[in-house]
């Protein structure tokens, strides 16, 4: 029998281990597999406080994802299939301070007796079909996972008969990754990773090249591949009570960056959206050392923001917008020169103007600024001259409009000729109206109210 | 009845026989040899014929037809194609607007459950989800904030009989599937079948019976209490890990347990220790609480005081087990701890129960705790900006108070985390100093934040020797911001509130002659229909406690005077 080995991974004794009975395998169970084991806990007095034997039911759990406490992740992930050992955890890989009430006390050393007896690589395919297994090779941080929808950015390391045939940094819209050439084992794997993790996956041809392979890659059909994939960020979709101030910087950063490639796409309304969510994440957000950082962001955000209008013919925002930035950087030339823009849209040439000149007045080789500014001259003598056509007909237009009016309100006017009871009853054109109906005598209607047939 | 069927066809003889009320020929066609074949295949027809007289309706009037009909249905269970009589069963559940109906159908229910063949996963699973709709119909009694010995009352309550009558009949039905699983150990499908009794089992825990009291009363226990006791022995009879609840993604949708069911499933186990030596003594506590949260959001955000008692009691008894400093602040990263800071808040300040409001808040403190320095940061200040209770926001501030008294005592002040230093305490002093409306605001309503955040500042003046922490250079924002605003809200108030005083005070002399009334609002709430001597007292109140707003704001002032006589 060997002696107990220190197993802990800062060497302070926290899990000490001592193999009662050697293992037949030669691997250990990767982190992330479905481990099964029996085993049976006493405190140092001896006192047994739980055993799987005594349920005769073999516990099973998943390794290296915090589900158990610190000394079996730990050490059982040193164990081999079969193998049965003693695992003494101090009480900082345990229960700790608090204990386990009503069966550990506080702060308690642990013995575990353990025995592995199989585990499963861990299947990430929908139909559990074995597609897609990862082992992990770092363990990823939080708690969060990206979902359908989210983008993620992440390093692929894809291998082929041990040569790697795509390495790449790529980001992609978690379900669209077809988008970026990337084969769906991932898409369907990636909402299952962590953030920072690093995970070897083995992807049957169903969730890879499928049965026609692919020529870019140099992969012939029914293959199955393997990649090793790190997650190094995602958008976190809601807005969470993790992220302070640094965390906030950061994913504007990876919102701006969006919005530009959305921009480029000629998709304004969600390089809106991308800019917009910069302004609300660093809303009241203040740090030393982050300042120039955030109003660096802040200020491209209003400008950005204010172009998008600008292309999607919204002038009023693309001005509220490019105000904003003006505030935070007065002399800012493309706040200036945007602003010109819209206002020049919204038909508002002289204020247009002044922003053009202040454009100038900063940087006077700039020609856009000046052919803006002279188009700007050139509608408001257009505006100046429709003006005066407007009103040079004022007068006429006014005395052939009431001319008209005129001519209406006669057509309106019944002809008297054509009701009163002089004629026929074939030859009326209407019927008496109330006052006629009223005061019969005058008109010559009958008593009942009719016009009287001569 | 369907219209194809012939006049003299098995079904409609009798239906005519029953209508008649001639049950023994009914009885005897039944149990005629003759007639086996018939009642095999005519089920479809024939469970709806007579399951109409298993009612409470026909018990009380025509008890000769419902015993009868009591047999014929027993005979059906036995004798008919098994998967066919349980649809129509189903369907006779899923339609039953009785109790007797629903109680006369489970003894034959489970007959023809047990003849189903081995692969019967699915039906079992569309037997239990009739069940559990027809229960999730059921009234729930209203709060009547019960408390102490009163909470034992509830179990003569009309509407919980009925509740505790149903559960009492079903638990039969449990038992049987509980025993007839643990007898079998080869079948390939053991697992499964057991998954979706288990989840039956936890599932019946949800509406209506959490809405029940469950908490042992000086050795008493409720109808309610027994019945989640059977229950969840029944549950550890099949020698499942009751952990395996917390990750469930992956699994099938059949006979889900709702977040609430598995509430009241953890609550029973974990808080009141129900069978906890089935529990796996192995799993991290970080990672229960982690998991477990859901359940806890979904209990309190329910009406009803003891569904709320139940939520809060699980938040207890998981963070029992985690220690000071152990979760890390990336746990944040799920909404599931914001929503329960949200929602335990909600608790704390306007639930009606005195008992569940200091329960809540001493959850919320050890959750606090539970963080390591940078979560308790985070949590502070998102909590601060969340909550509009002046009480608990002062009461929190107290919290960081203590933590940052704490950190001094075990690190010292030289070692202190960045949380509770220079910057990132200059942004959570900028939360706690927050005048929204700058000198205007209403400081008598706000008057517990602002008295915390003085002597909080106090502390951190007097404390603050080596200049560690920093606070000397947060001074200046303070003298021009807060202090400021608060001296001429103090004064605006005073004199505000005497000129009311005198005016109430005058007004009360005319009153009889006039009927011109002065408004005063104190705190938004009118004071218009009080006395006028309540109304005085109210406002002198008003005058105290800015009074003593005025004292430790001068405290504050003096300490700092003191310590930097040229500021």
């Amino acid at each position: 029998m060997l002696e107990p080995i220190d197993i802990s991974p800062n060497q302070d004794k926290g899990v000490l281990k001592e193999i009662l009975r050697e293992g037949t395998s030669d691997e250990c169970p990767p982190p992330g597999s479905k481990v099964r084991v029996h085993y049976t806990g006493t405190l140092t007095d001896g006192t047994k406080f739980d055993s799987s034997r005594d349920r005769n039911e073999p516990f099973e759990f998943d390794l290296g994802k915090g589900s158990v406490i610190k000394a079996w992740d730990i050490g059982v992930a040193t164990m081999k299939k079969g193998e049965q050992a003693m695992l003494t955890c101090a009480p900082e890989y345990a229960y700790g301070k608090s204990g386990s009430p009503p069966t550990i006390p506080p702060d308690a050393t642990l013995k575990f007796d353990v025995e592995v007896i199989s585990w499963k690589c861990e299947d990430l395919s929908p139909k559990k079909d074995g597609g897609i297994e990862r082992a992990q090779i770092k363990a990823g941080e939080g708690y969060t996972y990206p979902n359908d929808g989210a983008t993620v950015e992440v390093h692929l390391i894809g291998k082929y008969e041990n040569k790697e045939f795509d390495v790449r940094d790529v980001t992609f819209t978690v379900g669209e990754a077809s988008e970026q050439n990337v084969i769906s084992g991932i898409d369907i794997a990636i909402e299952k990773f962590k953030k920072g993790e690093t995970s070897k996956l083995i992807i049957k041809p169903q969730y890879a090249f499928g049965t026609e392979g692919c020529s870019e890659f140099n992969i012939p059909p029914n293959a199955t591949v393997e990649y090793t994939v790190t997650l190094k960020n995602f958008e976190r979709v809601k807005e969470s009570w993790a992220l302070d101030t640094k965390e906030r910087v950061e994913q504007s950063k990876i919102f701006k960056e969006k919005g530009t490639n959305y921009f480029k796409a000629n998709k304004f309304q969600l390089a809106i959206k991308m800019y917009k969510k910069i302004i609300e994440y660093l809303e009241s957000q203040k740090d030393p050392e982050l300042d120039k950082e955030i109003e660096s962001l802040n200020l491209a955000a209003h400008l950005n923001l204010s172009l998008c209008y600008l292309k999607i013919d919204d002038n009023f925002e693309a001005k509220a917008s490019a105000t904003a930035a003006l505030k935070m950087d007065p002399d800012n030339v493309k706040a200036l020169f945007r602003r010109g823009q819209a206002l020049l849209k919204l038909g508002e040439p002289k204020l247009a103007s002044e922003d053009f000149q202040q454009c100038l007045k900063l940087d006077p080789g700039n020609t856009a600024a000046q052919s803006q500014k002279a188009l700007c001259v050139k509608t408001l003598k257009e505006q100046l001259e429709k003006e005066k056509k407007v009103f040079a007909n004022m007068f006429d237009r006014f005395a052939k409009v009431d001319a008209q009016r005129e001519e209406k309100e006669k057509k309106k006017e019944p002809n008297v000729m054509s009701s009163v009871g002089e004629w026929g009853k074939e030859d009326r054109e209407r019927e008496p109206s109330e006052f006629e109906k009223e005061n019969p005598n005058i008109l010559l209607l009958s008593g009942s109210g009719e016009f009287k047939d001569m | 009845m369907s219209a194809e069927l012939g006049e003299n066809s098995f079904p409609s003889t009798i239906s005519t026989l029953l209508k008649a009320g001639n049950t023994v020929q009914a009885v005897t066609l039944f149990t005629d040899n003759k007639n086996s074949e018939e009642v095999r295949n005519n089920s479809w027809d024939l469970v709806p014929i007579v399951a109409r007289y298993l009612t409470d309706e026909c018990e009380t009037n025509n008890i000769e037809v419902f015993k009868c009909c009591q047999k014929l249905i027993t005979v059906i269970a036995e004798n008919s194609k098994p998967e066919e009589v349980l649809l129509q069963f189903i369907e006779e559940l899923e339609t039953a607007d009785d109790d007797t109906k629903f109680v006369m159908l489970l003894k034959p229910l489970e007959v023809v459950l047990l003849r189903v063949p081995d692969k019967r996963v699915t039906s079992l699973g569309w037997c239990f989800n009739a069940i559990v709709d027809y229960l999730k119909k059921l009234e729930v009694p209203e709060d009547l904030n019960l408390v102490g010995e009163e909470r034992l009352l509830l179990d003569s309550n009309e509407i919980v009989n009925r509740i505790v009558y149903l559960y009492n009949e079903l638990l039969s039905f449990c038992e049987t599937f509980a025993k007839e699983l643990r007898g079998v150990t080869s079948s390939k499908n053991i697992l499964e079948r057991k998954q979706v009794v288990a989840r039956f089992f936890v599932e019946l825990l949800g509406s209506p019976l959490a809405f029940l009291d469950m908490v042992i009363y000086k050795n008493t226990k409720s109808k309610a209490r027994l019945l989640a006791e059977e229950l969840i022995t029944a549950f550890c009879y099949l020698n499942l890990d009751p952990y395996k609840f917390l990750e469930m993604y992956n699994d099938s949708d059949l006979v889900k347990p709702s977040d609430l069911s598995l509430g009241v499933f953890y609550y029973l186990i974990l808080s009141e220790e129900i069978c906890h030596n089935y529990l796996p003594k192995v799993y991290n506590p970080a990672y229960t609480l982690n998991y477990s949260l859901t359940f806890v959001n979904s209990l309190l955000s329910q009406d009803g005081q003891f569904v709320v008692e139940k939520g809060i009691d699980l938040a207890a008894a998981l963070l029992k087990n985690v220690d000071q400093l152990e979760l890390p602040y990336v746990l944040l990263d799920s909404e599931n701890y914001s929503k329960f800071c949200k929602i335990i808040s909600n608790v704390i300040v306007h639930n009606e129960c005195v008992e569940l409001r200091k329960k809540g808040l001493h959850a919320l403190h050890t959750f606090l705790w539970s963080f390591e320095h940078q979560g308790r940061y985070l949590l502070v200040k998102n909590l601060i900006r969340n909550i509009t209770h002046s009480g608990l926001k002062g009461n929190l501030i107290t919290t960081y108070k203590e933590m940052i008294t704490q950190e001094i005592k075990t690190s010292g002040i030289k070692n202190l985390p960045p949380y509770y230093v220079t910057h990132k305490l200059y942004n959570i002093l900028d939360e706690f100093t927050l005048l929204k409306q700058k000198e205007e605001t209403d400081l008598v309503d706000e008057s517990d934040r602002i008295i915390a955040s003085l002597n909080f500042l106090r502390y951190l003046v007097l404390v603050d020797v080596s200049g560690d922490i920093g606070i000397d250079s947060y001074l200046e924002t303070l003298e021009n911001g807060y202090f400021k605003f608060l001296r001429t809200g103090i004064n605006m108030s005073q004199e505000h509130y005497r000129l009311r005083i005198k005016e109430v005070a005058e007004e009360d002399t005319k009153v009889e002659t006039e009927d011109c009334k002065v408004s005063v609002t104190v705190s938004g709430k009118d004071l218009i229909e009080m006395p006028t001597e309540k109304k005085i007292e109210v406002m002198q109140m008003s005058l105290t406690t800015l009074d003593v707003i005025d004292s430790i704001l001068s405290r504050v002032i003096e300490c700092i005077k003191i310590k930097k006589p040229n500021v």
